[in-house]
């Protein structure tokens, strides 16, 4: 296993808030993802793992929306204040000068405009810094398609900023 | 952010999303069962990692034992071609032994000391592992060898195996003492200088060979034999001791 299961702990918690918004819910959701992904122990020596590990992060994230009854955690969900929030608190810790947060803010809320498909993109592609090849085995798209979504996503973002 | 290029925004894109720190995280990284692989795919694992060349080199002294003794096949009881498997023996002793150094040489110890093996575990697997295939095609030529030759299997194997272990003994020993790139000269020295011995007692192979001296190279067979096992024995020793430090608490 040549994951490092703390690094990507932080990587899939982060991607699991993206989808659900809620920080309760994400954490549990990554620790199944985990549990399950550790529960294939003939692909989590073999296969491609970090892929594995996102298509189960996101598979779980599908069906946590598709079910009717939710956990207890999903009181919560959706109430809190998703990224602005969280942009507020990294502005109170942050030693970066104002002019660092404030385009940052900017860009988040850039960021806030685009499609969902393309927010996605951008998570896993600059943040969790995923390979292309990566991403499209989650996701399912096409090199190709990939590829001009994220061109287009750039594109847009430079547009707004 | 106005008039940046998309160099710098894809930079700053890096930075999104910032979420808080997980509160169960390192509550559950510690109960986390972390499956446990067979033997067997350890050493699936393991046999990729071994390079190339040392698969080909292997191939390669087999294949020139088999064209240098050739000449002698049809002379039987000559012991030409036990002579010259004798001979390459050493050399693909060195070849096991050497893959414990490759580590050390490229810096990558303290790295595979990490890993879910420690060090000595991966390389004993590894020099197994080349061991074992060396002794597959070695006890599968010597039928063939033993007919040859007009001896029975085992005076044969004894034959093969004995500059094989010495070199193994004495490239062990080096590694305690020479690391590093030093250390695999050291041992090609070794096993060049065995090989030289067995190509020159080719002169005299009827003396060498003969039933007469068999008695020696059993002695010399169990000897080095019992003090493989017992250099294999301390390895696996250390790994058990290196293991318990490292779970015992702080």
């Amino acid at each position: 296993m040549s994951l490092d299961i703390n690094e990507q702990y932080d990587k899939i918690y982060r991607y699991c808030y993206f989808k659900v918004n809620n920080r309760c819910l994400a954490e549990d959701l990554t620790q199944e993802t985990f549990l399950r992904y550790f529960a294939q122990t003939s692909y989590v020596n073999r296969g491609k793992q970090l892929a594995y590990l996102y298509t189960i992060a996101r598979n779980l994230c599908i069906d946590f929306y598709r079910k009717p009854v939710q956990t207890e955690c999903s009181g919560e969900a959706f109430s809190e204040g998703g990224y602005g929030e969280n942009r507020k608190m990294a502005e109170q810790l942050s030693d970066n000068p104002m002019e660092q947060v404030e385009a940052a803010l900017q860009l988040q809320m850039a960021v806030d405009t685009l499609p969902m498909e393309m927010q996605e993109l951008i998570l896993l592609r600059y943040v969790n810094e995923l390979s292309i090849k990566e991403i499209c085995k989650i996701t399912g798209l096409s090199r190709s398609s990939e590829y001009r979504m994220e061109k287009e996503a750039l594109k847009r973002l430079k547009k707004i900023l | 952010m106005s008039g940046f290029s998309k160099a710098q925004i894809k930079k700053e894109l890096g930075q999104l999303y910032p979420v808080a720190p997980p509160q169960r995280k390192e509550e559950f990284l510690k109960e986390l069962p972390f499956p446990k692989t067979s033997p067997m795919e350890t050493i699936g694992v393991q046999l990729g990692y071994i390079r190339k060349s040392v698969w080909i080199l292997t191939l390669l002294l087999i294949v020139a034992a088999l064209i240098l003794g050739k000449g002698y096949w049809k002379d039987a009881r000559d012991y030409g071609m036990l002579c010259y498997f004798s001979a390459i023996m050493p050399l693909l002793a060195v070849l096991a032994v050497t893959e414990s150094f490759r580590s050390s040489v490229h810096g990558m110890a303290e790295l595979e000391m990490t890993a879910r093996h420690n060090l000595q575990q991966v390389l004993l697997i590894r020099m197994g592992a080349i061991s074992g295939v060396d002794f597959l095609l070695m006890m599968s030529a010597l039928p063939f060898l033993a007919e040859a030759e007009r001896i029975n299997v085992f005076r044969g194997a004894v034959y093969l195996m004995v500059p094989w272990l010495c070199t193994c003994v004495l490239a062990l020993q080096i590694e305690k003492y020479v690391r590093g790139r030093d250390g695999i000269w050291c041992c090609c020295a070794v096993g060049a200088f065995i090989c030289g011995i067995s190509l020159m007692a080719g002169k005299i192979r009827e003396t060498v060979y003969g039933s007469g001296k068999f008695y020696i190279w059993v002695i010399a067979f169990f000897i080095f034999a019992v003090v493989l096992a017992k250099q294999i024995w301390q390895i696996c020793h250390e790994i058990e001791s290196w293991n318990q430090n490292l779970y015992q608490p702080g």
